[in-house]
């Protein structure tokens, strides 16, 4: 982690200004690794948003203990993607303030543009299809491994789990995701 | 198909790249205000509020409390001292006028539908800042009520004496 970006966080604190700082400079990271992992725009927005109200509330607890802020990110966005299946009502709070803004026309023309450029990659979609279908362990792993192109030890650092752990829940993974696709 | 060369497709796939800057705008403001005006709203009222816990605890309560009754001099002599009689209605109307309006703020949201000419309003059921926006409503309540009290009690004395 940089300098400028350890100063940023510790500013983030108490300066929503500095915070919007760290947004703009993740917000892409982490969209594009939840709608690679569920392939719909509304949704990934959702769970964008809810990781970064996760983390603007939270970033008081955020120190550093050899885990970089982007990966302590990562690390909300997948959590926030499981909490997106098994929760009635996920993203409830954040719904109802996007229904109190007018409707935005850039969005809606982003929306469309992101899931027809999305439609185009087939062989993709079809990994997705069946990735969806895994255990959330394996799904995690295999999207972070070659979707976000993370080594194992940065996988190990943001699932929190130990290198030989992702090695072994990246090897069954793969078995099963091969076995469904061909 | 080999476990190898599986990984290699996996790696070599094309993926999706997108930008989402238009998502990234709308959603800043919302995250940032999440925290924001609570504390705001908040904030406006802590001094009020104490200031009336005060007054009930001596008042209503019996209780006499040594740094209660102590805030509650200094602020009759702030309200009474040609210079700074204007402090009164700042902490107690002004402050908490503020509060309401930048609570009000967080949860209606206005919109214009073209079509049927129509101000749409939406409220956003935000229980904290609902409920902080009553408080300053409260808080301008009785301090209007005390003025108007206190001005109805001057306007009779005299009428005592005749």
């Amino acid at each position: 982690m940089s300098v400028d970006e350890q100063e940023l966080i510790k500013q983030a604190r108490t300066d929503p200004e500095a915070f919007a700082a760290l947004y703009q400079r993740y917000y892409g990271l982490i969209f594009s690794y939840v709608f690679r992992r569920l392939g719909d725009y509304e949704r990934s927005r959702d769970v964008t948003a809810e990781a970064f109200i996760k983390a603007y509330l939270g970033i008081g607890r955020f120190t550093w203990r050899g885990i970089p802020f982007g990966a302590w990110l990562y690390r909300i966005a997948s959590n926030e993607i499981s909490l997106s299946f098994r929760q009635k009502g996920y993203a409830r709070k954040w719904r109802e303030e996007l229904s109190g803004l007018p409707i935005d026309a850039k969005v809606e023309s982003e929306r469309s543009l992101i899931e027809n450029e999305a439609a185009l990659q087939t062989e993709f979609i079809k990994v997705q299809k069946e990735l969806l279908a895994l255990d959330m362990k394996y799904q995690e792993v295999i999207a972070l491994r070659f979707f976000e192109e993370k080594s194992i030890s940065e996988i190990a650092i943001i699932t929190g789990k130990k290198q030989g752990t992702v090695k072994s829940l990246l090897s069954r993974g793969l078995e099963k995701l091969r076995s469904k696709l061909f | 198909m080999e476990q190898e060369n599986f990984e290699r497709s996996l790696r070599e796939l094309k993926k999706p790249n997108p930008v989402p800057a238009a998502a990234a705008n709308q959603a800043l403001l919302t995250i940032l205000s999440s925290r924001t005006a609570a504390r705001w709203g908040l904030g406006l009222i802590i001094f009020p509020l104490f200031f009336f816990s005060c007054v009930a605890i001596k008042y209503f309560f019996g209780w006499h409390w040594g740094f209660g009754g102590t805030i509650i001099e200094w602020m009759a002599s702030v309200d009474k001292s040609s210079g700074t009689g204007w402090v009164t209605p700042v902490v107690f109307v002004i402050l908490p006028a503020l509060g309401v309006f930048a609570n009000l703020a967080t949860i209606m949201g206005f919109s214009y539908d073209r079509l049927r000419n129509e101000l749409l309003v939406s409220i956003r059921l935000r229980w904290l800042n609902i409920l902080l926006a009553i408080i300053c409503l409260l808080i301008i309540g009785m301090v209007i009520l005390y003025g108007i009290l206190e001005n109805a009690h001057r306007t009779q004395i005299p009428a005592i004496g005749v």
